[in-house]
């Protein structure tokens, strides 16, 4: 239960509000760019909802919604193959110049330029056929397809046309030359803040914008302290050197009961749609892995409670599968795994890996390429991100249990953009990984269709004809009743096959100085979505 | 001496070489490149053409010895290239890091050298007195403290605890609004406890090795001879004793150079020291190619020149040097 105090709303009368205050958020890392077309990390969005303002935004349910201060309607025409959305009179930059339906249009065709490096960016701008600007206030666009999911295509991040065009013709890749990263670097945005500095390594400064045409925020300065140590960050929470950071399981639990930290924060927790679970690469030459029952039994052989309870100290809950219970899609009603070793490793002795009784392992003949058969041995690697503090915890857990069935789990750290590559590629017998749910189920396309093995984050290299089919169903379909059916087969149809085995949804875990209030949380956490931060406000003393 | 100075400068620049290249292979050889990084992390992967002209734009479509020479030809230019992180000049961003660390590691550098001079030489003096066998038993201790450790000690104790010194950054989110005293104090407060990570194991380490030296030169021939002509023991040790056990002190301090810069990383993580070595951690984090060689020639430079600069300084005091 979060303190009341925490969310308490704006007060009528602004004379209680100090709208002269500074807030001071932790940053982990510095951003990639502040260009909004470039940005691709949870970092870089911290300032995209705060210098840029979208004609689409997402509350805090993530629902889809106008932003109030941009749009003034979308309408989607009666043949579902087009839709114009009108942009609010007056809208202007931060240097004055008028934001227009030429912006939008603009910022489409550089987020289609292959030549731009879009890690994010793309994904539903490019189900969209064409974006035009018919005036200087009507944007419209046109879709490939008629599908529901197009309101959330028509929502991508918008450039300044008069400023990034003349760099483009020098520049294409908009981060190449010295204009482009200047003004990646001093962006100008039209959101309720603009940019005023970046210390390189140290902060990034942000002031309010007085001609925001939206609700004005309370804080008038928002200071990003570059803090990557996540010990340091709590410290620094403590003696008043910043006024909120992110808490990992082991500060919610352990670190932040004492008197130092009452006396100056308070703990802020709420349902979070990110799952960490296990993908296995299903592919043909992973002799282990890729055996569905064998899958089976390691989903029954991963003791989620025990990981719950050493691992994540309580304060998760077992996963529910593909779709988190709050989503839209809410609960599938897909049993969980049970944790149950004797059930594992009947499901392995009856897929044929048998256990030897001399050393204890399990192994199969297992047919080659030239015609005879070699004997393998039951195990596989499962990759680990290097710096994550809960996976090895996991593995090793894990480990022990898969012994006790004749299964060795073999332990490999990598490093970040390696663990990523490895996945990328395909190498990889098992991961660890986690996923954050977006608000529309039709994300998990990415994650299941066969056509994402090549171009997604199908990374177990999953193809399920069937599952393909409804995912396609659920895609095209309006009924929102016929989609729900879609997406819980689906579910059921993941849990089948597993080609992976969720272990347990993370909640959002905060710390905040107490004088803060206003805070509401989303899934994504605190600030990720509108209003987020702009609620934020703190008393007058 | 100037043929002395030269034949030391051009042994410096195929060392400056040799720890490029295997810097440039190792870095290049290492699993994950920045183009498969930026496809990785991207919602729908990148195209085959994308692929491979983000690979082009970064040169990495080239062997690496092709890229290693093409570099080299930059560098002496003293054009580092651009970041592949943020489009940035690799030189700007060391310009804008390189102060923090140098800064800091010249100050501990001299306050340790201060410190082991004056304890040390106070303890060789009198030798088996209480400032002996105290520091005696604190250079062991601190020298087996690792500085993360004491870099958190600093923190909770210093830092939280007292609340004394803040311990985030270089200075304080509102340092814009200070007067220039205010933000020299500001600075100071800031540098304070990362800069006792800095300096005690050095000032240890260092504080032994007067210590020692200075022993050895108390008891030898000369300053015997220099009390039998009725000299002061202050002249003695000023005069004699000093600059003798100092002289291979120059030694040491080129030698200990490369591992205070090493060290920073580390700490300046901890500390959020926005230095070389914070920008080292991001940089072999992001797969920064040109940033990790960058830094690492600015390194190696910084080291060789002190090195180099210590050679020349050791010439000058001992003449034996040049002429051997």
């Amino acid at each position: 239960m979060n303190p009341p105090s925490l969310s308490a709303t704006l007060p009528v009368d602004i004379s209680r509000v100090d709208i002269d205050a500074t807030l001071r958020r932790r940053l982990r890392a510095e951003p990639t760019a502040l260009n909004p077309i470039l940005m691709f990390t949870e970092i870089d969005a911290e300032f995209e909802y705060l210098l840029w303002d979208r004609p689409i935004v997402l509350d805090a349910s993530l629902n889809w919604q106008l932003n109030p201060a941009v749009t003034e309607r979308y309408t989607l025409a009666p043949d579902r193959m087009s839709a114009v959305l009108v942009l609010k009179d007056g809208l202007r930059w931060h240097d004055g110049a008028p934001f227009t339906a030429e912006d939008v249009a603009f910022s489409w065709a550089r987020i289609m330029d292959d030549r731009v490096i879009c890690r994010k960016a793309r994904t539903g701008p490019d189900q969209l056929a064409s974006c035009t600007a018919d005036d200087a206030r009507t944007v419209r666009f046109t879709f490939r397809r008629d599908l529901p999911t197009n309101r959330w295509n028509v929502d991508f991040p918008i450039l300044p046309k008069h400023l990034y065009e003349p760099v483009m013709r020098d520049d294409p890749t908009l981060s190449a030359s010295e204009a482009a990263v200047a003004l990646n670097r001093a962006p100008v945005g039209n959101g309720p803040y603009r940019f005023v500095e970046w210390v390189d390594g140290q902060r990034i400064v942000l002031e309010r914008w007085d001609d925001y045409p939206g609700e004005t925020p309370a804080f008038r300065r928002i200071v990003f302290q570059v803090t990557p140590d996540n010990h340091a960050a709590l410290l620094a929470l403590e003696t008043d050197q910043i006024d909120e950071t992110p808490l990992t399981p082991q500060q919610f639990a352990r670190e932040t009961d004492g008197e130092r930290f009452a006396a100056h924060a308070v703990k802020g927790k709420s349902s979070g749609w990110t799952t960490y679970y296990i993908g296995w690469n299903v592919r043909e030459g992973h002799v282990y892995t890729s055996e569905e029952p064998v899958r089976q039994a390691m989903g029954f052989a991963l003791n989620v409670p025990l990981i719950i309870e050493r691992v994540f100290f309580g304060l998760f809950e077992p996963a529910t599968g593909l779709f988190h219970d709050e989503s839209s899609v809410g609960p599938t009603g897909v049993a969980t795994t049970p944790f149950d070793l004797k059930l594992a490793a009947e499901q392995l002795d009856r897929a044929g890996w048998l256990r030897d009784p001399e050393d204890g392992w399990r192994y199969k003949e297992v047919a080659t390429a030239d015609g005879s058969t070699k004997r393998v041995r039951a195990g596989f690697t499962l990759n680990l991100v290097q710096g994550s503090q809960t996976s090895p915890k996991i593995a090793d857990i894990y480990q022990q249990d898969l012994r006790k069935i004749g299964v060795e789990l073999r332990t490999q750290v990598l490093e970040w953009s390696v663990f990523n590559e490895r996945n990328y590629r395909g190498d990889f017998d098992a991961y660890v990984g986690a996923w954050t749910q977006g608000p529309e189920p039709d994300d998990v396309w990415n994650l299941l269709h066969s056509s994402a093995i090549a171009d997604g984050r199908n990374y177990p290299g999953y193809a399920n004809a069937d599952v393909d089919e409804t995912l396609e169903a659920g895609r095209a379909t309006f009924d929102e009743t016929m989609r729900r059916a879609c997406y819980v087969r689906i579910a059921n149809r993941v849990r089948e096959d597993a080609p992976y085995t969720f272990v347990a949804s993370a909640p959002n875990l905060w710390a905040f100085e107490r004088g803060l209030h206003g805070v509401t949380f989303s899934p994504r956490g605190p600030a990720l979505f509108f209003p987020g931060v702009r609620s934020w406000w703190r008393a007058r003393e | 001496m100037a043929r002395y100075a030269l034949r030391r400068l051009l042994v410096a620049v195929p060392t400056l070489l040799g720890i490029t290249l295997i810097t440039f292979v190792l870095v290049n050889l290492a699993p994950g490149d920045p183009a498969t990084s930026a496809a990785a992390q991207s919602d729908r992967g990148l195209t085959p053409e994308a692929h491979a002209k983000l690979r082009a734009q970064y040169g990495l479509d080239r062997p690496v010895i092709v890229r290693y020479g093409a570099w080299l030809s930059r560098v002496v230019r003293f054009d580092f290239g651009r970041s592949f992180h943020d489009g940035r000049s690799v030189r700007a961003k060391i310009a804008e890091r390189l102060p923090p660390t140098l800064g800091l590691a010249m100050i501990a550098l001299a306050s340790a050298v201060v410190i082991a001079i004056a304890v040390g030489g106070h303890a060789a003096v009198h030798a088996g007195g209480w400032v002996d066998r105290f520091a005696g038993v604190a250079c062991f201790a601190l020298s087996s403290v690792p500085r993360y450790v004491m870099g958190m000690v600093l923190i909770v104790v210093v830092g939280v605890r007292w609340g004394l010194l803040p311990f985030m950054g270089i200075s304080s989110t509102d340092a814009a609004d200070m007067s220039a005293p205010e933000r020299v104090f500001d600075l100071i407060k800031h540098g304070l406890l990362i800069g006792v990570c800095f300096v005690y194991p050095l000032a240890a380490y260092l504080t032994r090795f007067v210590r020692d030296n200075m022993a050895v030169v108390m008891a030898s021939d000369y300053v015997r001879a220099a009390r039998a002509r009725g000299l002061s023991q202050g002249q003695v040790i000023v005069a004699h004793a000093l600059p003798n056990a100092l002289l291979p002190l120059l030694t040491v301090i080129g030698m200990l150079l490369p591992g205070v810069l090493g060290g920073a990383v580390i700490l300046e993580v901890m500390f959020s020291w926005p230095g070389m070595g914070l920008l080292m951690y991001d940089a072999a984090m992001q797969r920064d190619y040109p940033v990790i060689m960058g830094l690492t020639v600015l390194t190696a430079a910084v080291v060789l020149l002190g090195t180099l600069i210590v050679d020349l300084l050791y010439a000058v005091i001992d003449p034996r040097v040049r002429y051997a």
